[in-house]
């Protein structure tokens, strides 16, 4: 079944459906929050935090955007109260919904080959890293990042670029 | 006024990206700035320094599971719902077919009806199970 078949069914509440929809976009909404969050265990739950809300809210699915663009522009927004939630509980911490590289559960991001990649995405602010990653990991354009970000085009340039040139400064530095 | 480099690199990611073509422009400035030369090179180098592969959640069929789950409730919740609402809409029928049958003169019989059912309904039942048993004596003892 196409997808726009499968929305219209899963609307019309099609166990099937449902669950044919959520388990092809599950690797992009995993992958997506894993990058952003850099922690297993917080893009799991955010994962599931998107799909409920898609579960309850998918009658409003309006079609327009691709369903897994929702599903991104869903978990960007939780990301992004999950980072407010975490900085009023730790106003300390400055980049606090990313996982600091002294957790105790050094979990797979440490452990692959992929570590250095996770470290300099780290290193990137929150709303910076979330236009990289999408830009960069999923090829959004300009235009579908700037609605799921809910910001100006002209911010999403400067963001990338500014990701860019810390990206390329820390390459730098690690090359030394 | 001349563009700054920083603007030509902005433009260079713009390409880079997807979002606009190479112009001659870029090409002429590329080819005379160190500067953003290596910027533009770099670009290319993120392609494959920056590689971050997917890999599936170990704990993806549990995730997905508790979202069925989640969703057999809520659909349970509903037809909860739908009963209660059918529920609510034929008592309101029943008390109104009742108010218009006391405001059209038929209280009285209204009344008997009521008792014949609350009342001698249940008085009835010890006769009506003693005639059952009766009767399934009879087909007993043909058998
Ligand atoms: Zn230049």
């Amino acid at each position: 079944m196409k997808e726009d078949q499968l929305i219209k069914a899963a609307k019309k509440n099609d166990p099937k459906a449902l669950d044919q929809l959520f388990r092809d976009s599950y690797p992009i909404v995993y992958g997506y929050l894993i990058k952003t969050t850099l922690n297993e265990q917080t893009a799991r739950d955010l994962t599931q935090e998107t799909f409920l809300k898609a579960l309850n809210k998918i009658g409003s699915f309006n079609a327009k955007s691709k369903f897994s663009t929702w599903l991104i522009s869903i978990a960007t927004n939780l990301h992004k109260d999950e980072l407010r939630k975490r900085s009023r509980e730790r106003p300390e911490s400055a980049n606090p919904a990313v996982s600091s590289a002294s957790d105790v559960e050094k979990s797979v991001l440490e452990r692959e080959a992929f570590g250095k990649v996770s470290e300099i995405l780290r290193k990137l602010p929150d709303a910076k890293r979330r236009v990289f990653i999408l830009k960069h990991y999923y090829h959004y354009s300009y235009e579908e990042i700037s609605r799921i970000e809910n910001c100006p085009i002209g911010t999403v340039r400067s963001r990338l670029h500014d990701c860019i040139n810390k990206i390329r400064s820390e390459m730098g530095v690690e090359a030394q | 006024m001349n563009k700054s480099c920083e603007m030509y690199q902005m433009e260079l990611m713009d390409v880079h990206y997807g979002e606009s073509e190479m112009t001659e422009e870029l090409r002429s400035h590329l080819d005379g700035c160190e500067d953003c030369s290596r910027y533009w090179a770099g670009l290319g180098e993120l392609e494959t320094s920056m590689v971050f592969p997917e890999f599936e959640d170990p704990f993806k069929e549990i995730v997905l599971d508790k979202l069925m789950a989640e969703r057999e409730n809520k659909s349970g919740r509903k037809r909860n719902a739908l009963d209660f609402a059918a529920f609510i809409l034929l008592a309101g029928l029943f008390l109104g077919a009742c108010l218009a049958l006391v405001f059209s003169g038929h209280a009285v019989a209204l009344s008997k009806i009521y008792l014949s059912i609350f009342m001698v309904a249940p008085l009835m039942l010890p006769f009506l199970i003693k005639r059952q048993m009766t009767k399934g004596a009879h087909t007993n003892g043909r058998a």
